[in-house]
């Protein structure tokens, strides 16, 4: 477990509903109806703290007929707190761990449910939307302008502005042919 | 538009928002922040839908006053309809807890203004 990791398990349980949570999970499996009505809160209070549940390792879930029951992880559980203090991260890791946070935080501000809500206008971030975007296109294909505009269309209306970006941050690159996406560096084709 | 009315829908809006407000303190203080956040959230509603009253009824009267308030405040929880389908879609137990909260206060008030309002002019 990274640091990012074990912070994001503490801070998860410092909630003490979520705590009241793991306590009776580790009396027995559950489905979020039967948590919410031992625990006195309504279903959709339960599946929002069962998300950050699941998303700090703590809990899986699985589907049994109409009903997602939650089991608690042992292997998160059964850590002992100088097992999770332990970790040393190295310095690379460190800081890839920050990029990919920082990553995550523009993606999540400016794409909602896979959508670009607006261009950013700093041009770190920009690059980062626009690297989004470009997983759409596959490799070693060639693409007619129109089939660029169709695939950013998906993402944002203003597919010229995103389209010449995309020229300039050379993650796309053209000729009379056509279009095709550029390997970055770190990148390997698919 | 009668005074009355006004006097009684603030009461009660200002009313809801204090309790919301006094139960997120209770929550803070019992170390469930996530669901004080949530009713903070409520606190908020109350008092968007008073300025959507008091914005109203600077400019509108008797029956006007009541349709557009009530068309107001639905075409408001359109949105967060609208939102809280978008989250059921994607599974974002978040957003539709929280657009869940607003919509449950939309009810509460709408139920409400109609109740004051029919009391008072019916």
């Amino acid at each position: 477990m990274t640091e990012a990791e074990t912070i994001q398990l503490f801070k998860c349980l410092s909630d003490r509903s979520r705590m009241r949570i793991v306590k009776a999970l580790l009396i027995e499996d559950m489905y979020s109806e039967r948590l919410a009505e031992r625990l006195g809160l309504s279903p959709a209070t339960v599946s929002f703290h069962m998300k950050k549940l699941e998303e700090a390792g703590l809990v899986a879930s699985h589907k049994e007929q109409y009903y997602t029951v939650y089991s608690l992880m042992p292997e998160v559980l059964d850590s002992s707190l100088r097992e999770l203090l332990g970790e040393e991260a190295e310095d690379i890791a460190e800081q890839q761990e920050r990029e990919e946070k920082y990553r995550k935080k523009v993606i999540d501000s400016f794409f909602e449910y896979g959508k670009l809500k607006s261009i950013p206008t700093q041009r770190k971030k920009e690059r980062i939307v626009l690297e989004v975007i470009a997983e759409s296109f596959q490799f070693e294909r060639l693409y007619t302008e129109r089939e660029v505009n169709i695939i950013i269309a998906d993402f944002h209306d203003d597919f010229c502005t995103i389209r010449r970006d995309m020229i300039a941050e050379k993650l796309l690159a053209r000729d009379k042919s056509g279009y095709w996406r550029v390997k970055a560096k770190n990148e390997k084709a698919e | 538009m009668p005074e009355k009315i006004k006097g009684l829908w603030f009461e009660y809006l200002d009313g809801k928002a204090a309790e919301a407000k006094s139960e997120a303190e209770r929550l803070a203080a019992e170390d469930r922040r996530d669901e004080a956040g949530h009713m903070k959230v409520r606190e908020n509603i109350y008092r968007v839908f008073k300025t959507v009253f008091s914005a109203l009824e600077a400019a509108l009267t008797g029956d006007g006053l009541r349709e557009g308030y009530l068309n107001k405040i639905g075409e408001i929880s359109q949105n967060w309809q609208d939102s809280l389908d978008k989250g059921r879609e994607h599974n974002d137990a978040e957003r539709v807890l929280i657009e869940g909260v607003k919509l449950n206060v939309y009810q509460q008030v709408k139920e409400k203004f109609v109740e004051i309002w029919g009391a008072e002019y019916d």
